[in-house]
């Protein structure tokens, strides 16, 4: 960073689709709109269906990603749109509250779900959301972060404690999930030469979409 | 998918759109039925293979005339609208005991079918009702032309009635409800917040046939559920005697029940509407629960689970429903007439808009539209599908009373349109691209995303370029009376095209919108009737609504009651308010011009056809 531009032949740059995926009002949204607008709405409606942003991080002078982002509704009524999200990620943000004990356990189903269904080689990772609440008041937490870790350390998931509210760890996040992703191996989910791909592939979710929809 | 055209892809999915041909022909007729429109009235000039908001709303169009000339063999010395109907049985007054109501509970009872309600109510209703100071006017005159019509309506005593009881109440309400939201409920005790709850003057719920809370507009769970058993006890009452509990008074209060597929939705009001116009905002919210879950799913939810909580499957929309509620507190013509509005736009602009919207459309796209405050600007559509304006209103109610959408994100979320096909879901590309202003596309692929996204990006580009987008900023100005008739003694005035299924208004601004909303219902009621009366005049009361309000925290706001004028034409009806004691003939006058000013410009007030592809 410290050097200005310096214009290589080298640049990098990298597309990558990620969902967020949580239970409702852990604050997913809040999440993306920090990541992305570098904002934070203290009232926020609920999600309905899913909200489609993208952002440009860079991880160094010569490598830029792109996150094309799924920030999906939490709500129970969604859940079997959920595949049409997920399907062709490359990452994944799963969500929980650290306020509400019950949102790892909805977090934990998800990461089941992904690891099952989702691309083989998607990169998962855990957000522990509403850090600024115990920051405050220590007593308001319900998931110790030791617990969380150790949970996401076994499934192999990146882990955070984030706030999106103070934007503690909010860039980390989603940096670190850049980091670990393929850059090097051009291909369907790794990095692709220049811009203008068409995105989520939705059009993978219609096996499975046949037995989980209709509800 | 190939989305080469719908039907392809839908025959691959019969269960989800077995309705997705033409059959949604007969569903349109039922809002306006509730309201009893007069059959013999639809726009002449608009050919009916033309028509693109509702080819079918109403069921069979009758000859044509010349629509400046009122058929005045329909006028006839009919009594009002609301004839009295005294025959309401009392058989089921045990159903107050149920309720401890203060006053006598009247039930109405009628088979679910027949026709209006609001001229069967009860008694106590009827008799509040005749007090009211509507004062519809009837003239037989043969062959006149309206001219001679009006005129000697005209020439009539005017007949003033003092403002009943009911009608302070009325204005009363009308005036204080919004002030009290702001107050954070959470710092009262439970006494306050009950007493706050009870002195709403408007309340919706929705719950379960077993009586389970899904909705309500105002308070907690704690003070909601002992009321909804209540109501829930009194409606199986007559469930259990295979009968349908309509509406009942109690007091000043009206209480209107529909029941649609599981739920059973409740008004409770004492502002005045007819009981067909409160069924008119409670299907409203039913159709908005249809939107986010469609039917199939709302009756699979409660198929061997009678005691289903449906809050869980509408997390996170109760904001629109909210939305809708606060609309029609606010005074929503587009409820009451069953009418989308439009912006005013230039025939030639409004067509540039659609053709760019053709041009770029893609494969897969249903219906395109673009929206603006809570208005259509451009609409393109299928030839073979219409596209039922109540489902517009709903998406408009989503789209503008939520913030939901509003976020400049892009958003694609499945979306029911239940007159389109209430058992399936379609799914809509929305992007609100200025902060007024949406690009909504709809398919039936839900795969469609990024396909209607690249679609949208040149659409909206396109509007930038071609000045398009300005030109939909200067549309959304609503004129002032004075704007098109200087002088006019008319504050202001919705006309409604009956063929088109939309209408206009004037400026809002410097009018005391409920107020002026009240006097439009009741002359609604008046020429929906069933008298069917061409003509109604609504003289403001005594002044009962001088010194009650706000406690005059903002003295200008306060109004006195306003005089209104109905009329109805062949396929259009016109609602107009003036100061209180203005001459009918001047209002008349006024309204006449209002007609002949709309008429001049149909094509730029009215999104006439649409685009077809």
């Amino acid at each position: 960073m410290s050097h200005p531009r310096a214009s290589t032949q080298s640049q990098r740059f990298a597309q990558f689709k990620l969902v967020l995926l949580g239970e409702s009002a852990v604050g997913k949204s809040s999440l993306v709109l920090r990541f992305v607008k570098d904002q934070f709405d203290d009232y926020r409606e609920s999600t309905i269906g899913a909200a489609f942003l993208t952002q440009t991080i860079a991880l160094d002078e010569t490598t830029t990603v792109k996150f094309e982002i799924w920030d999906t509704a939490g709500q129970e009524r969604y859940k079997s749109l959920a595949p049409m999200y997920y399907r062709n990620a490359n990452c994944a943000v799963v969500v929980y509250d650290i306020t509400q004990s019950s949102s790892l356990d909805k977090a934990k189903a998800w990461v089941k779900e992904l690891q099952r269904q989702a691309n083989e080689n998607i990169v998962i990772a855990l957000a522990g959301n509403k850090l600024d609440i115990v920051t405050g008041d220590p007593s308001k937490r319900a998931v110790e972060t030791v617990e969380a870790e150790a949970y996401a350390k076994e499934a192999g998931l990146l882990f955070f404690e984030t706030s999106a509210k103070t934007a503690q760890n909010v860039k980390d996040l989603f940096t670190a999930i850049a980091k670990k992703l393929p850059l090097d191996q051009p291909g369907p989910r790794g990095a692709r030469p220049g811009a203008g791909g068409r995105g989520v592939d939705l059009k993978g979710g219609m096996a499975a979409q046949q037995q989980g929809c209709n509800c | 998918m190939s989305a080469e055209n719908h039907s392809a892809t839908l025959s691959a999915h019969p269960d989800e759109f077995p309705a997705f041909d033409n059959q949604d022909r007969h569903t349109d007729a039922t809002i306006e039925d509730d309201l009893e429109t007069p059959r013999a009235s639809f726009y002449s000039e608009v050919a009916e293979g033309e028509l693109s908001l509702d080819e079918d709303y109403f069921s069979s169009p009758p000859p044509s005339r010349n629509a400046m000339t009122t058929p005045s063999e329909l006028l006839s010395h009919k009594a009002a609208a609301i004839t009295s109907s005294n025959n309401a049985p009392q058989t089921h007054s045990r159903a107050t005991v149920a309720v401890s109501l203060p006053e006598g509970v009247y039930a109405q009872q009628q088979d679910a079918m027949s026709g209006s309600g609001s001229v069967t109510t009860a008694p106590s209703f009827s008799d509040s009702m005749s007090i009211r100071s509507t004062a519809p006017t009837l003239k037989s005159l043969g062959d006149a032309d309206v001219e001679s019509m009006l005129g000697e309506i005209l020439s009539e005593t005017e007949s003033r009635f003092c403002a009943s009881s009911i009608q302070e109440s009325i204005e009363e309400s009308v005036e204080d409800e919004d002030t009290d939201d702001e107050i954070d409920e959470e710092i009262l005790t439970d006494e306050e917040q009950l007493a706050r709850w009870r002195a709403k003057k408007k309340h919706f719920f929705i719950l379960s046939e077993a009586g389970k809370p899904v909705y309500s507009r105002y308070g907690s769970e704690t003070i909601i559920s002992s009321y909804i058993g209540v109501l829930q006890a009194i409606i199986s009452f007559f469930t259990d005697t295979s009968d349908t509990l309509q509406s009942f008074q109690s007091g000043s209060h009206l209480f209107v029940v529909i029941s649609s597929g599981p739920l059973y939705l409740v008004a409770i009001s004492c502002t005045g509407e007819t009981p067909a116009q409160l069924r008119l905002q409670l299907d409203s919210l039913y159709q908005q629960i249809l939107s986010t879950l469609t039917l199939s799913q709302l009756t699979k939810a409660f198929s061997g689970r009678f005691n289903f909580d449906l809050r869980r499957l509408l997390g996170g929309t109760e904001v629109f429903l909210d939305g809708l509620v606060d609309s029609i507190l606010r005074g929503s013509p587009a409820i009451l007439l069953s009418a989308l509005e439009c912006i005013t736009l230039r025939k030639t602009h409004r067509t540039q808009i659609n053709q760019l919207l053709l041009t770029h459309r893609t494969s897969t796209l249903l219906y395109g539209l673009i929206i603006t405050d809570s208005r259509l600007v451009s609409v393109i559509r299928p030839k073979r599908h219409s596209l039922h304006p109540p489902d517009l209103q709903l998406l408009f109610s989503m789209l503008f009373t939520a913030s939901t959408f509003r976020d400049g994100n892009e958003h694609w979320t499945p979306l029911c349109m239940p007159r389109f096909n209430s058992k399936g879901f379609l799914h809509a590309y929305i992007h609100f691209f200025t902060a007024d202003s949406a690009i909504v596309l709809i398919s039936a692929d839900k795969d469609a995303f990024f396909e209607l996204r690249e679609m949208a990006e040149k659409v909206v580009a396109g509007l930038q370029e071609t000045g398009l987008r300005e030109r939909i900023g200067e549309g959304v100005k609503r004129p002032k009376p004075v704007d098109i008739m200087p002088g006019t003694v008319i504050r202001h005035w919705v006309y409604k095209s009956r063929g088109n299924v939309q209408f206009i208004s004037s400026s809002w601004e410097g009018v005391e919108r409920k107020r002026t909303m009240v006097v439009y219902q009741r002359l609604h009621a008046v020429v929906h009737g069933r008298g069917r009366v061409k003509v109604a005049f609504e003289t403001a009361g005594s002044g009962a609504s001088q010194g009650v309000g706000d406690g005059g925290d903002n003295g200008g706001k306060r109004s006195l009651g306003q005089d209104g004028m109905a009329w109805v034409g062949n396929g259009w009806e016109v609602y107009a308010v003036a100061k209180r004691g203005t001459k009918r003939e001047a209002m008349v006058r006024g309204v006449q011009g209002i007609v002949k000013w709309v008429k001049e410009r149909e094509e730029r007030v009215f999104v006439i056809g649409g685009a077809t592809f």
